[in-house]
């Protein structure tokens, strides 16, 4: 996976163009679920790691979003599965980009063990890029408060 | 009950069924699942004698040694014969490698995540922001089993 700040910004950068604040919190959070939901498993304990399989697949975070959208009002419960469901999206579009020496996602789970990736560039990659997202969010909040000023 | 399915007398059942989904899954994963990871092939060294093992995760140097290096994953240490470039001790690695039931390793390919420990701490960092957001704007109704937004609750 890309670290969190990378998936945090890019989620942040497709969402924004999206007036509600809210949509634009689920967004990100649907894009950290399969990170959130598998990595603890393993990082507190490396002889879990069977049971983080299933948590880091698109069928097993979908689910667990519509399981969360039941604890909000039915009135807002299809635009936060939109919301969740876009970020789950944007994360395993991103995670696919990456290359492993074993195989690391299952998309099709259950009905399928195979997987696929693009193999672009190892993990932590990323990590160089972080300026380069946290500069282009600055950026933007920049120029809607200048936008916003100029119209007051 | 009244209060808590507000109206929707289904809405824990369904809960409880996506529940049961994940519960399920996660057990199907972890039972199913086609890798042979180094915690199997430790559990049952006979049967994985000679095969291709993975350490797929939280795997670190333990010390780097004149033919290879002692791998730490979990509470096991285990040699791994093979040339590995820019291992140091602590650094997290993955790697392929026949597993031999003595315990253990003939390396065949490896890759040293050097960056890997500041992208925990970054990941925790950022999660635990977008927690806080979400906290400043949900609360939790115990009573309904609902979150509401704090403005409105």
């Amino acid at each position: 996976m890309p670290d969190l700040v990378t998936h945090t910004a890019a989620a942040y950068l497709v969402s924004r163009p999206h007036r509600r604040t809210e949509f634009r919190l689920f967004f990100v959070l649907g894009t950290l679920f399969p990170d959130l939901l598998s990595r603890p498993i393993y990082i507190m304990n490396p002889g879990w790691y069977p049971y983080s399989i299933a948590a880091h697949t698109p069928f097993f975070t979908l689910v667990f979003a519509l399981l969360v959208s039941e604890f909000f009002p039915r009135r807002q419960r299809s635009w936060i599965r939109f919301g969740f469901g876009g970020g789950i999206l944007l994360h395993f579009i991103l995670d696919l980009m990456q290359k492993h020496l074993t195989p690391e996602y299952y998309l099709f789970f259950p009905v399928s063990w195979k997987t696929f990736s693009f193999g672009l560039f190892w993990p932590e990659t990323l990590l160089d890029w972080l300026p380069l997202w946290l500069a282009a969010m600055a950026l933007i909040e920049t120029a809607i408060v200048v936008r916003r000023r100029r119209r007051m | 009950m009244p209060a808590i399915s507000n109206g929707e007398p289904w809405r824990l059942l369904r809960a409880a069924i996506y529940a049961l989904i994940l519960a399920a899954s996660m057990k199907y994963g972890a039972t199913n699942h086609p890798r042979v990871t180094l915690d199997l092939a430790l559990a049952n060294p006979q049967k994985y004698d000679n095969m291709l093992v993975d350490t797929v995760v939280e795997g670190r140097v333990f010390s780097v040694e004149q033919n290879g290096i002692i791998l730490r994953s979990g509470e096991h240490l285990i040699p791994v014969r093979g040339r590995i470039e820019s291992a140091d001790p602590g650094d997290f690695i993955s790697l392929r490698a026949l597993f031999h039931k003595q315990g253990w390793l003939e390396l065949k390919e490896a890759r040293v995540a050097k960056g890997r420990r500041g992208k925990i701490v970054l990941s925790a960092l950022t999660a635990t922001v977008v927690l806080c957001l979400f906290v400043r704007h949900y609360r939790f109704d115990f009573r309904r089993l609902f979150f509401l937004e704090r403005r409105r609750a």
